[in-house]
């Protein structure tokens, strides 16, 4: 079974760089890779000189790149979920329902339903056929939560369709009619019942999948990154390791610039405090962004010792 | 009237008397349960109020957004219980069920 990697952190931190050079020393390594960017933002066509799409596309040997795109994602998952409602829904009741779903796809926790429905379906079903999966993200905070209480989703959708099911039932019966009809709706969410109890599996298993957090050596994402750890592991996910990215190398040009190295010290000394009990991995900032593959060298051989995957016991 | 036709009517509107009586206590009975049917309804009605709302409560619903298919419940439900509480229409300017 494949072996997956999260690297999360706000945005910025360089989660995307340090997955693809990851990525890349894990193909190196003769690893069957595939790597999962849903960074809008990303350069990987830049990187790679072929630009990634939805599906998997072949960019080294051994490493195949993955792109998903919020905002296609979450079209996708939205009409997903329309066309399951429609031959329930009628004229003007679909009307009003449509109407809901599409305000539905501003809403903050939609684009984090749809990015982790992909993520489920790629852990599912494209996971199989590698040795390693390294996602450019972690899952989000209500996901989190959800993992850790699945009983949640029974009792809200229990509750929900119970009327329903009187209602239907009370018709059937005045028709005679004893047949039970598929309630496609019903189905839909008992699949993906199905679908995350399995990917909750996996994700939780710590030989198989671990968040690695990256941050940078200032204020706010060193105070995140240690809480950010907190929820995960509440959750039952394990972090492997964290990541300080752009630290100011000790040959700098300037006072000026020795100056901000100074004023990382303390945040680099905090964040290695906090994960004493896990790996810590440093990177220099570079001299420019990478742009390509022999600029993700260092990132490379910073990360390539990672294997926070815990054997199993 | 004979006198024996006399003891018929009368019996026969004594059986009607006991009738309606059991009739009556049958309703009161059924009364009462239909009470505590009723109020473990509107229980389930504010829970189902609290999960669907939850969110501008402030307690997270992390489920919501993975079961956007129950739209038509929600609504469905949703416009019974503002219909049931006296409002004509849906109180909710995001939430569009009439």
């Amino acid at each position: 079974m494949a072996k997956s990697l999260f690297f999360g952190g706000k945005g910025g931190v360089g989660k995307t760089s340090c997955a693809t050079a990851y990525a890349l020393s894990c193909a190196n390594a003769g690893w069957n890779t595939l790597l999962v960017s849903t960074d809008p933002a990303h350069n990987l066509a830049d990187l790679f000189g072929r630009q990634p799409g939805p599906t998997p596309t072949r960019m080294r040997p051994g490493l195949d790149v993955i792109e998903l795109d919020p905002d296609h994602e979450t079209k996708r998952y939205l009409d997903q979920v329309k066309d399951t409602i429609k031959p329930m829904v009628s004229g003007e009741r679909s009307a009003a329902v449509f109407r809901q779903l599409d305000l539905a796809r501003h809403a903050p926790g939609t684009e984090e339903a749809a990015l982790f429905d992909a993520l489920v379906g790629l852990l599912l079903d494209t996971g199989p056929h590698y040795d390693r999966l390294i996602f450019d993200t972690a899952p989000g905070g209500h996901t989190v939560r959800l993992l850790a209480l699945p009983e949640i989703m029974g009792v809200w959708v229990d509750g929900l369709m119970q009327r329903r099911h009187k209602v239907r039932s009370d018709y059937k019966a005045w028709l005679g009619d004893g047949e039970v009809v598929d309630d496609p709706i019903q189905e839909a969410l008992m699949r993906r019942r199905g679908r995350l109890a399995a990917a909750r599996e996996h994700l939780t298993c710590p030989a198989h999948s671990a968040m690695i957090l990256v941050a940078n050596p200032e204020r706010l994402p060193a105070l995140e990154t240690a809480r950010t750890r907190d929820l995960l592991e509440a959750n039952g996910l394990h972090v492997g390791a964290v990541v300080i990215n752009k630290c100011l190398p000790t040959t700098v040009d300037s006072q000026w610039l020795a100056n901000w190295r100074e004023e990382q010290r303390p945040w680099i000394e905090q964040l290695e405090t906090s994960f004493a009990d896990r790996t810590c991995i440093r990177i220099e900032h570079q001299p420019h962004a990478p742009a390509s593959i022999d600029d993700l060298r260092p990132l490379s051989d910073a990360l390539g010792v990672l294997s926070p995957w815990q054997a199993h016991a | 009237m004979s006198r024996a036709d006399d003891e018929r009517t009368a019996s026969a509107g004594w059986r009607t008397r006991v009738k309606r009586l059991i009739e009556g206590y049958d309703s009161v009975l059924s009364l009462q349960h239909r009470r505590e049917i009723i109020r473990e309804l509107q229980d389930e009605e504010d829970l189902f109020m609290l999960l669907c709302f939850c969110d501008m409560m402030g307690i997270p619903n992390p489920v919501g957004d993975m079961t956007l298919e129950l739209y038509p419940y929600m609504l469905d439900r949703f416009h019974e219980w503002h219909q049931r509480q006296g409002m004509p229409r849906s109180p909710l300017d995001g939430f569009r069920c009439c």
